[in-house]
């Protein structure tokens, strides 16, 4: 990609930084990357292993499409692309400018250790008498003052912490290439212009030495969850050989203290941090998958907040599976126990009834820490719109929402500087591509087109005659016939054929074209039948006419059929770019839909927007809130007038073909059938409240799900009523099989409720049984003042719920309260039942699209934290409810964030074929078709009409996965061929 | 459903005459049997059409030139809307179900047909028994010592009873009774019994006898086979030995029923190799033996057919050099077919054990 | 005080037992000599002095104390957890007044355990609560032979007295 003049700046290069840097530069632009540690990667290098799969995955960051090979690097060592510029030990001293056209001062700080000498040879570190604790392990371990900043990349330069060096000189003794310079130097650089800048400067996590009830620096077992990581790693302070740091005895019980830092109202912490329930699952697997199965792994908790659409699940998973503990109980303190080393917990079990226990280790699950506050010379900026930060006000958030708010930072600057991203790429191949090889890959559909030339006297033809053969051909054919007579003009006709025909190449049959082709090639061109989709026929040859008057239909079809044939068995070339359609196809005109739609329209692509139902919004109109549902309105409104953006409502995507960059599809309206292509098609088709019979809802009229329980409230004619009790049950029929997902606005709805329905009944009975009260980041608060205003606050376990019974007409609610110890029978003039949410029911759309759909019915995106807008397939894209459960604000952001991701396949003019791509010899090909399934990005397909397998090769990532399954190398990778791989192995190892 | 089927003929005619009916009651468009040809009494698979001509097949012969799986497959690569009944060894069975799998052939068009299959006898064998016997299929059926004079690979399978056919022609507990029982295996098998007629009546008395006395026999066989085929790959010195003679004819390959590539890889670019390639290995060693590859060649296959092989012996019948191959790959076939508790044939949704990935489980 | 009886401060000064142990340490007006306290202590910070005090007045004598154990002693431990997260010992709040004894016994259990974790043989207190609660209960969790003693009482005991 060229680079431009323009460039944007990105503060901190973490996962967020990163994402962003990535993001700006696929979408064709320059990005300084600033770092002021000494490298990049942000938390991700410490820890080794993420939730889902238990792998890393950083790398799926990289671009897939239009890949640069050189550039696929693994995220935790560096980032390698043309586009981006990276600084480390450097930082932001001015920006002054106006937005759009800042001039910015990067200050750098001299690492001491030269690029360009040095080898690697490690012999300073070994002579440097300074020891500190060492960071990156979270002060599990120690490092020397001249250091590598991450142990698992040993490309890394050394680097010198001038804070703790002593300047003894030593390390420059000991190097042998005199690459080691003492003298701390400061190098100023002036950036400009600079477009816009974008701060994801991350969230520290909150230090446990802070308060010592817990320890933490007194008791050497007790570490942070970070610490805890870095011990069991392999590039850790044991080398992968983990012991209890005390004395070195193997660890075999561990303990994790939930909420350090967080839900902490005394040190002024109230909020929830969001990530530390899921890491601490995630690690208490670890710890089992790496000291041994029978590792007695407990997690101390009050609630378990795994709220992500697959997080249950795998929670469920550890605790039945794998014998993860869970005690719902907050420590009070950790005290050492009897044998050295060992160290005690007291908690208060289900029950109520006191327990302790003793541990070798114990992690504290420390979240956020004090926010940092942005720089007066950020801060003072912020509202300008050309520096955007990925919300550190959100508190901390896991790698999803860091992604997503990349995206949509990334995405919300270009919108407000008003940048035309498509005028960025020019195709370097400066061989424009070729519509006609989507086409190919359909089952071949003919569009005969008659050109009646009535102003040539002779030859004459009976067209019916010649229409009805034709007709009659065996293959899909369709006829029309166009009259050319002096002075008329055909473009309307000729356009409406074009456009409307199903056909997908083109035969041209004439008693005369002669003068009429060049015109028409074009036209053809324009209306994406190319040149090798045509065929010409021009009956006015000597050979066919032979001078005679009249042409017999006889003689007229020998060279129809001719053409025809050619036509139906006519194969493409090979190695021909795909060209992108600069428009997409948006389906749901939901919040996400909506959002995606206008994100895209103002970025100048040309949205369809497709809506089943027959008003658009969504459950946006739903929304009882006013003040959340006002950014839907507009949302709404600004789709409407947008110019760039068709709406289609009562409609629905029929059928689909073609591949990422150029799809073909049809639009289904009423008994219409509207025929449009795109380059990308962004699902955004929703959700609907559940349905479920849990507690008898449906059957008692003072059962109500929680939505119309909220309706209800809202309602002034509410307040009249006389009101005694209201209880409320979550998780009613969800988070247990077979919808065993949290849907993640049920709990802040809930808390909602209730608090209005206190302000209305200041002494009305409000009672919430719940499992985990999902209050992540923020709305914590809102739990912490419901239970101010006397709402009372019950747990249950999915094995013993609440009860529901009536009592004549009275409808009573049965349970046990442990806190009180003692069993509740409440008397209810309302239940409100916390019912989730599902998806619409989307598997024939995700089958046309070849989008895997989750066991649940959300559609699975590619990866749930690297790329959680994306899927599999490079063309499509998903947000919102139709992917998980999530508020309408969240879907609005999701919505932002798939729109970025599509600009980045639609700004580009052609995509070329990438290396490293798999290639099919069709001629030893047994047709077995293994290899098709066995691709994991759905990147092969049979074409119809020789039953051959074709590799998509924008989609083709170059795994191997097809290579290794065909036995007879039918299919192979280009430029690492069998026999290539074969003799370098040989050469290797004879 | 069980039938008995003309209990006056002798079985092998019974079990003609049940061919000819499914052709005369329109029961299938075609047969695809062994029919001894006016050439040769070795039996060929052929395709018929005509049922007078089903007097001369000779479906109960103890001999197969040919795994006639692959000719199966052919004649079913695709669906052409005409019923084909299939007459085949259970091992061919197994091997057809399995190139379903692979897109190879289609079974809905076909009516399987298979029977209690006491093994086949060599080319030579065979020729020699058809030489002084009017009725080689009956002769063998009633002399135990020419039942042990079948080929290595039969004497040591302990799968001769079909599975996932449609129609099985009972043989064990039968050689002195007259007529054919017939068993269903399934709806498509159960409907044509039911329009064939003849009397419903149970299991023949004498065959699960029959079949563990097989059996027993066939174990001792088997556990024989597969310690001396053990031993003569004990490791690579020893495994080089056995196959010394091999000529990379790749006759074993071709005879094979589940080695389905349209071009095996090592008569592609792969193994072509060029004169420097050939030059180099031999100048690295001192001496190369053209054809190179000949251990490769063995091990690939094994690498990629091992849980598929169905154990019918086709690859030591053809091998020129006389090298056991099937008592080879019948050793590690079993031993690989353990591992993945995959038997090829038992079940036909079972895709190849490579191909299935298995996720959220954690490896020990 | 300050909120009732504000003309009590036009008369009287008013000081902690800690101020004015430091004004007299640091004025000179006593000395102390440290080896005479040669055993090995741990300091306890009561609720009242600590905690409460830095709750309702802003302010916890946490630092003030350990200057003057330094000065006396010279081989003191804080406990575990210590200042403001230290343990209560359980006789506040006039328990020590009550029949409650059994209740009380198991309300120090953890102080006990913080104290028997240091090992040592003397525990050093500024609140009588705090003395007489520790001292009742220490027989109780086996440890019959620890001292209790009050802050001045240390100070005391290091006192130097001028022969003249």
């Amino acid at each position: 990609m060229e680079k431009t003049k323009s460039q944007f700046l990105v503060l901190g290069a973490g996962v967020g930084g990163i994402c962003s840097a990535i993001d700006l530069a696929e979408t064709g632009y320059s990005v300084t990357l600033v770092e002021k540690g000494p490298r990049t990667g942000g938390i991700m290098p410490q820890l080794d292993h993420q939730f889902p799969d238990d792998h890393c995955g950083m790398c799926r960051m990289l671009p897939m499409v239009d890949r640069e090979p050189g550039a696929q690097t693994c995220l935790k060592r560096g980032l390698s692309h043309p586009n981006i510029r990276i600084l480390t030990h450097t930082t932001l001293t001015d920006l002054s400018g106006n937005p759009g056209d800042y001039t910015a001062v990067l200050t750098s700080v001299s690492r001491g250790v030269d690029a360009l000498r040095c080898t690697r040879c490690m012999a300073c570190i070994d002579v440097c008498p300074v020891s500190v604790l060492d960071a990156f392990n979270d002060r599990a371990g120690d490092r020397n003052a001249i250091y590598q900043p991450f142990f698992g990349n040993p490309e890394a330069l050394p680097t010198i912490d001038w804070d703790n060096c002593t300047r003894c000189g030593e390390c420059a003794q000991a190097c042998p290439n005199s690459a080691i310079d003492l003298e701390r130097v400061e190098l100023t650089e002036s950036v400009a212009p600079v477009s816009g800048v974008i701060v994801a400067g991350g969230n520290p996590l909150y230090d446990p030495a802070v308060t010592d009830l817990y320890g933490y620096g007194v008791l050497p077992n007790v570490v942070t969850a970070t610490a805890f990581e870095r011990i069991l790693s392999g590039s850790g302070p044991f080398r992968g050989q983990p012991v209890r740091p005390s004395d070195g005895h193997p660890i075999r019980r561990v303990a994790w203290i939930q909420c350090v830092g967080s839900r902490n109202v005394m040190i002024g912490a109230g909020h929830c941090s969001s990530t530390c329930c899921m890491f601490a699952v995630k690690e208490a697997l670890l710890a089992k998958k790496t000291l041994g199965s029978d590792t007695d792994t407990t997690i101390f908790y009050m609630d378990m907040r795994t709220y992500g659409r697959d997080s249950q699940r795998y929670r469920d998973r550890a605790e039945e599976e794998s014998g993860v503990r869970f005690i719902r109980c907050r420590i009070h303190s950790v005290d050492p126990a009897d044998d050295p080393g060992d160290l005690k917990l007291t908690y208060l079990d289900d029950l109520g009834q006191p327990g302790e226990a003793t541990f070798d280790m114990v992690v504290l699950s420390t979240g956020a820490g004090v926010q940092k506050e942005l720089p007066p010379l950020l801060a003072d900026k912020t509202d300008q719109g050309a520096v955007v930060t990925i919300g550190p006000e959100a508190g901390l958030q896991d790698i999803r929402e860091t992604v997503l708010r990349a995206h949509g930072a990334v995405s919300s600057l270009l919108e407000k500087l008003n940048m035309d991203s498509r005028a960025k790429t020019i195709p370097k191949t400066g061989r424009a591509g070729d519509k006609s090889v989507n086409r190919f890959m359909q089952q071949p559909v003919i569009q005969v087109l008659v050109l009646d030339n009535g102003v040539v006297k002779a030859p004459q033809v009976e067209w019916p005659a010649i229409e009805g053969r034709l007709e009659r051909s065996p293959g899909n054919i369709f006829v029309n016939r166009l009259s050319i007579i002096d002075g008329k003009d055909l473009s309307l006709e000729l356009e409406t054929v074009l456009k409307e025909t199903r056909g997908n190449r083109l035969l041209v049959v004439s008693n005369h074209i002669a003068g009429y082709r060049a015109t028409l090639t074009k036209r053809f061109e324009e209306a994406g039948f190319s040149a090798p989709l045509v065929e010409w026929v021009d009956l006015n040859r000597n050979d066919v006419s032979m001078g005679t008057e009249t042409i017999q239909p006889d003689a007229a079809m020998k060279p129809i059929q001719v053409a025809l044939m050619r036509l139906l068995h006519k194969r493409p070339s090979r190695g021909m770019a795909q060209v992108v359609e600069n428009s997409a196809l948006v389906i749901g005109a939901g919040p996400a839909g909506l959002s995606a739609a206008v994100s895209l329209a103002e970025q100048g692509v040309v949205v369809h927007l497709v809506e089943k139902e027959i008003s658009i919004g969504g459950n946006g109109p739903r929304i009882q809130d006013e003040h959340q549902r006002r950014p839907i309105d507009q949302l709404i409104v600004r789709a409407k007038g947008h110019p760039n953006i068709s709406i289609h409502t009562g409609a629905t995507l029929g059928a689909l073909s073609g591949r990422p960059g150029h799809f073909e599809g049809w639009v289904v309206k009423e008994n219409m059938e509207i025929p449009l292509s795109f380059g990308a098609a962004i699902i955004a088709t929703g959700g609907t409240p559940a349905i479920t019979e849990a507690y008898g809802m449906g059957k008692h009229p003072p059962l109500v799900s929680h939505f119309d329980f909220e309706k209800k409230v809202l309602d002034p004619r509410f307040a009249e009523d006389t009101l005694n009790t209201v209880v409320m049950i979550q998780c009613a029929g969800s988070r247990e099989e077979p919808r065993n997902y949290c849907s993640r606005t049920c709990c802040v709805k809930a808390l909602d409720n209730a608090l209005r329905v206190r302000q209305l009944f200041p002494h009305a009975r409000i009672v919430i049984f719940y499992r985990d009260i999902m209050t992540y980041g923020k709305s914590e608060e809102l739990y912490a003042k419901a239970r101010t205003r006397r709402i009372r606050f019950i747990p249950f376990n999915k094995s013993k719920p609440p009860v529901v019974r009536t009592e004549g007409d009275t409808v009573v609610v049965d349970g046990f309260d442990p806190v009180m110890g003692e069993a509740v029978h409440l008397k209810a003039d309302w239940v409100s039942l916390a019912v989730g949410m599902v998806p619409k029911p989307i598997h024939d759309l995700c089958r046309l699209l070849e989008v895997p759909v989750t066991p649940d019915g959300f559609v699975h995106e590619a990866d749930a934290k690297w790329r959680p807008v994306d899927t599999i397939n490079p063309g499509v894209f998903v947000c919102g409810l139709a992917k998980g459960p999530l508020r309408a604000d969240e879907a609005v952001a999701e919505g932002t964030a798939a729109a970025l991701r599509a600009l980045r396949l639609l700004n580009r003019t052609e995509l070329a074929p990438q290396r490293h791509s798999a290639v099919v010899r069709h001629a030893i090909c047994s047709r077995c078709y293994l290899c098709v399934d066995s691709c994991p990005y759905g990147a092969r397909f049979v074409e119809p009409v020789l039953g051959q397998v074709e590799v998509d090769p924008v989609a083709c990532q170059g795994c191997g996965t097809c290579a290794s399954v065909c036995p007879n190398s039918a299919t192979v990778m280009g430029e690492n061929e069998d026999f290539t791989v074969m003799n370098v192995i040989e050469a290797a190892l004879m | 459903m069980i039938v008995e089927f003309e209990n006056t003929l002798n079985t092998p005619d019974a079990v003609r005459a049940f061919l000819k009916r499914l052709l005369d009651d329109a029961l299938a468009d075609a047969v695809l049997t062994a029919f001894a040809s006016p050439h040769s009494p070795l039996p060929m698979p052929t395709l018929m059409i005509d049922s007078q001509l089903l007097d001369r097949a000779v479906p109960l012969a103890p001999a197969a030139p040919l795994n006639t799986a692959r000719m199966a497959a052919r004649v079913l690569s695709k669906d052409i809307g005409k019923r084909i009944a299939v007459v085949l060894r259970p091992c061919e069975i197994r091997a057809l179900i399995e190139m379903e799998k692979l897109s190879q052939c289609t079974l809905d068009p076909a009516i399987l047909i298979s029977m209690d299959c006491f093994g086949r006898m060599e080319n030579d064998r065979y020729l020699e028994l058809a030489a002084t016997q009017d009725d080689p299929e009956s002769a063998f059926y009633a002399t135990p010592d020419l039942q042990e004079a079948v080929c290595p690979s039969c004497r040591a399978c302990l799968r001769f009873i079909p599975e996932n056919v449609d129609v099985t022609l009972c043989l064990a507990g039968q050689s002195d009774k007259k007529g054919v029982t017939l068993v269903s295996g399934s709806l498509k098998g159960e409907k044509v019994l039911k329009k064939l007629g003849g009397t419903s009546t149970d299991l023949p008395l004498g065959r699960q006898a029959d079949i563990d006395r097989i059996m027993a026999r066939r174990q001792t066989h088997r556990e024989e086979m597969t310690t001396g085929a053990a031993a003569r790959m004990a490791d690579m010195a020893v495994f080089q030995q056995t196959i010394a003679n091999c000529l990379n004819c790749y006759n074993c390959r071709v005879a094979c029923p589940v080695c389905y590539c349209k071009e095996c890889v090592f008569v592609t670019d792969v193994f072509a190799h060029r004169p420097e390639i050939l030059m180099g290995r031999a100048m690295k060693k001192g001496a190369v033996k053209i054809p190179t590859d000949t251990t490769m060649f063995h091990l690939t296959r094994m690498a990629h057919i091992a849980h598929a092989c169905v154990g019918c012996g086709q690859c030591s019948s053809v091998c020129p050099s006389s090298i056991p191959v099937a008592d080879l790959f019948i050793t590690v076939s079993e031993k690989v077919q353990e591992h993945y508790g995959y038997i090829p044939g038992q079940d036909p949704q079972r895709p190849w054990p490579f191909l299935v990935v298995e996720t959220d489980k954690q490896v020990e | 005080m300050e909120k009732w009886h504000p003309e009590f401060f036009d008369r009287y000064e008013t000081a902690t037992v800690f101020d004015l142990l430091i004004e007299y340490l640091k004025s000179g007006r006593i000395r102390v000599d440290k080896s005479v306290n040669n055993v090995r202590a741990a300091y306890h910070d009561p609720c009242n002095y600590g905690r409460k005090s830095q709750e309702l007045f802003g302010h916890g004598y946490f630092d003030e104390p350990r200057w003057v154990m330094d000065q006396c002693m010279s081989d003191w431990v804080d406990l575990f957890p210590s200042r403001g997260n230290q343990y209560c010992c359980g006789g506040g709040g006039g328990t020590l007044l009550t029949p409650f004894k059994d209740e009380r016994t198991h309300y120090g259990r953890k102080k006990i355990e913080q104290i028997r974790r240091t090992g040592v043989g003397t525990i050093v207190v500024p609140c009588h609560s705090c003395h007489g609660q520790i001292k009742a209960i220490a027989a109780a969790y086996d440890m019959p032979d620890l001292t209790v003693k009050y802050l001045w009482e240390v100070v005391a005991d290091a006192l130097v007295i001028d022969p003249d």
